[in-house]
């Protein structure tokens, strides 16, 4: 009875035991999509590493136990040796019992040395052994304690207690149960454990998709090696897939308007292959043909080798922010043609001037072509010659009109590639008589090798323009042979143009530099202050710097850098 | 080369203006010596010749006016008209006070530009009618004696004969003849005649 409670229970805690192993490692079937946010999850809650270590000492345990287990258990019982009746009658007459004494006189005898208590019962009875021979029946009817026998004693009819009967294999069933009972009490606080990570685990994504809900941020995670994206329902509603509709990477690709496509795929394909992070802004399409801008920022997860295995990341809807940039880059243009009309303004003197030669040039070959046509004989050669001069007089009134004209239009920032030195050249000839009226002697140091430039043609006219007309009024107070206006283009190492415009006035101050590139500063008397800060803004809107410093000689100088195409 | 025909200097720095300008006036019949830049009009026009100047005002390097100081300095007697793109109130003024005749502006119509070509060449010669008067006079002047000539100074003073042999220290009938070979070698029929040459050559005050 005791023997069938014992295996029973021994029955019992194994099966719980591979129960609750089975419990624990059955996380390895469980859904991708769990193990997925579970690995999301992973940096905040920094669980699995750990238990993974535990799993295995646990195995190793495990396995040494089971085997300790079976191993004891196939051991055979060992027993205190039991005397029956038949041996002991064969043992007698082995031993030559003499007929007629019985059999508890004969073995009582003390004809047998002593030989110790460790004397085997065969050997006794073949008359080694000293001991005496007691019945364990009459010990027991008696109540008399065995201690009580004298050493050497042989008690035969000795009923072996169940505890010394299955001694080893008892031990070893108890050692197995409570081995047993402490590795299941290990996996159910592991369970526990387990079970109140993933509550937590489910409560932070709860927490994390009310948040995201509430800011309108997609989240999704790209499985690379399975072409899985998991998305939430905001990043779903964003990029106008259906709720349960699956998507893996094309299906993202597609829903991308075609014409931010190339950069987006880019921008990935670099964060892939640097395992970076990444930022990327486009437009999307849905399928009802809403169009909305997205900012994506996402990072690339890799393996123990480097290879990326997956992308996480957030999407947002920045469709509002997106058109306010653009209005107040259409703001900043408006602004910008302003100052140029501005410029013009000023410049009209020179212009009339430019355009006044021309016209009394005509006029006076008309007037000469009539008086000639009125001699006789006509010189029709001279008259010939005239009308051609007219004609070219009147095509560089157009050009003329045709500069001006540009200056005056109303047009969208355009960006070619574009020769410094050729600008410099343009705006020359439209300032051209303003330099003359000031008495300004001019030298021109341009560099022949110099790079092309991305730029706006007319707005770097306008730039230069600006800059002429400023050191021209520096120098107005000089005495009329002092007053030189240097324009120096060169290249330092082909990525950078410079252009200087150096005047010989007298100079800026030191303190007020800064000031007279804020808007609507200006130290003229009837300035609007506006031309400097329009000139700043449209060199760092083509990536480059401009700044104004004294020369080492009379006057300042400024001085501006435009990135070079390469 | 000196021609009778008084000859009008053109400088303009504008090519197609210069040669417009000279067209028109050499279709008008006037001689034309035409100068693109102001140096080479400075050092190669004819101080001898007859004529006037046409200058364009506002030219880089040396200006209109400029050109105007210089010609003050050396004492020529060109008249110069300015014409000019641009005609501000002071320049103009400037240009005036500075002897200038006339002050014309771009694009200019044929009546002023030929008023004021005439003007200005009218002006050229008065000018050198007077100037050679005054060298007859000068050279007149030089043919006297010296005692006729202190004779001749006294006399354009209004004082009689008597008087000026009491200053001079001689006798009325040596100052009678001093006075009528003055009056004959510079050629005055009278008295008031004489007093207008030597105050054309600024003799005696």
């Amino acid at each position: 009875m005791i023997i069938s409670s014992l295996s029973k229970c021994t029955k019992e805690s194994t099966k719980t035991l591979m129960s609750l192993l089975f419990q624990r490692y059955s996380l390895i079937s469980l859904s991708e999509e769990q193990s997925i946010r579970l690995n999301w999850a992973q940096p905040a809650l920094g669980f699995a590493r750990p238990l993974q270590v535990h799993a295995k000492i646990k195995w190793v345990g495990l396995s040494a136990l089971l085997g300790t287990a079976l191993s004891v258990t196939a051991a055979p019982f060992r027993s205190v040796p039991t005397v029956d009746d038949e041996s002991i009658r064969t043992a007698a007459q082995k031993g030559g019992r003499t007929r007629g004494e019985s059999l508890t006189e004969f073995l009582d005898a003390s004809r047998f040395p002593d030989t110790g208590y460790e004397a085997s019962l065969t050997d006794f009875l073949c008359g080694k052994s000293q001991g005496k021979y007691t019945d364990w029946r009459q010990l027991q009817r008696y109540g008399v304690d065995e201690k009580a026998l004298p050493p050497a004693s042989v008690l035969g009819y000795h009923q072996p207690s169940f505890w010394e009967a299955y001694r080893c294999g008892v031990i070893a069933a108890i050692v197995l149960v409570v081995l047993q009972a402490i590795l299941i009490a290990t996996l159910l606080v592991e369970r526990r454990l387990r079970r109140r990570t993933a509550a937590e685990l489910l409560d932070s994504e709860k927490r994390m998709n009310s948040a995201a809900n509430a800011v309108g941020v997609g989240m999704w995670t790209w499985n690379i090696g399975r072409n899985e994206i998991w998305a939430n329902s905001q990043a779903r509603t964003l990029y106008g897939i259906g709720q349960s509709e699956p998507i893996d990477f094309q299906r993202f690709l597609g829903s991308i308007d075609a014409a931010d496509l190339e950069p987006a795929k880019k921008a990935a394909a670099a964060a892939l292959a640097s395992n970076a992070g990444f930022e990327t802004q486009y437009r999307v399409i849905h399928p009802d043909g809403q169009n909305r801008w997205v900012s994506m920022q996402g990072q690339v997860e890799a393996d123990a080798d480097g290879q990326p295995v997956s992308v996480v990341g957030v999407s947002h809807d920045i469709t509002s922010r997106k058109s306010t940039e653009l209005a107040a880059e259409q703001h900043r243009n408006e602004m910008v043609r302003m100052a140029r009309v501005g410029l013009a303004g000023q410049l009209s003197g020179s212009i009339a001037h430019e355009l006044n030669q021309p016209l009394s040039a005509i006029l006076a070959n008309a007037l000469a072509a009539q008086r000639l046509l009125a001699r006789e004989p006509v010189n029709w050669r001279e008259i010939g010659e005239i009308l051609k001069d007219i004609v070219e007089d009147d095509q560089r009134a157009v050009e003329v009109i045709r500069r001006l004209r540009s200056l005056f239009e109303r047009r969208e920032s355009l960006r070619q590639p574009v020769n410094p030195n050729e600008v410099v050249r343009e705006a020359l000839k439209l300032a051209h008589n303003d330099i003359v009226a000031h008495q300004v002697s001019l030298l021109m140091e341009l560099a022949d090798d110099l790079p092309a430039v991305a730029a706006d043609w007319v707005q770097l006219q306008q730039l230069m323009l600006n800059l002429i007309v400023n050191a021209c009024e520096a120098m107005a107070e000089n005495e009329p042979d002092t007053r030189t206006l240097t324009i120096r283009t060169w290249t330092d190492d082909g990525r950078e143009v410079m252009t200087a415009v150096a005047d010989t006035g007298k100079g800026v101050d030191a303190g007020v530099v800064e000031r007279l590139f804020e808007s609507f500063f200006t130290t003229k008397a009837n300035g609007m202050g506006m031309g400097l800060a329009i000139s700043r803004s449209i060199v760092e809107a083509h990536g480059g710097q401009l700044v104004l410093s004294n020369n080492s000689e009379r006057g300042a100088a400024f001085r501006f850098s435009l990135p070079a195409i390469h | 080369m000196t021609t009778r025909e008084p000859t009008i200097c053109l400088v303009d720095d504008e090519p197609s203006v210069l040669r417009a300008l000279d067209r028109l006036l050499r279709s008008a019949g006037y001689c034309v010596a035409a100068f693109a830049c102001p140096e080479a009009f400075l050092s190669g026009y004819d101080r001898e010749q007859a004529g006037c100047l046409l200058l364009d005002l506002t030219m880089p390097g040396m200006s209109g006016m400029d050109v105007q100081q210089r010609l003050n300095e050396v004492g020529a007697h060109l008249p110069i008209v300015f014409l000019s793109g641009y005609g501000d109130i002071p320049t103009t003024v400037r240009a005036i006070k500075y002897g200038a005749v006339d002050f014309l502006t771009k694009p200019v119509s044929e009546e002023a530009l030929f008023a004021a070509v005439r003007e200005a060449l009218a002006k050229n010669a008065a000018d050198r009618l007077s100037s050679a008067e005054r060298a007859l006079i000068q050279r007149r002047l030089a043919s006297l004696t010296p005692r006729e000539l202190e004779v001749l100074k006294h006399v354009v003073t209004g004082k009689l004969n008597k008087q000026i042999a009491a200053e001079l220290g001689t006798v009325e009938k040596t100052i009678k003849v001093h006075r009528a070979r003055a009056m004959q070698k510079m050629q005055a029929k009278s008295l008031a005649e004489l007093v207008r040459m030597t105050e054309r050559v600024g003799l005696g005050s």
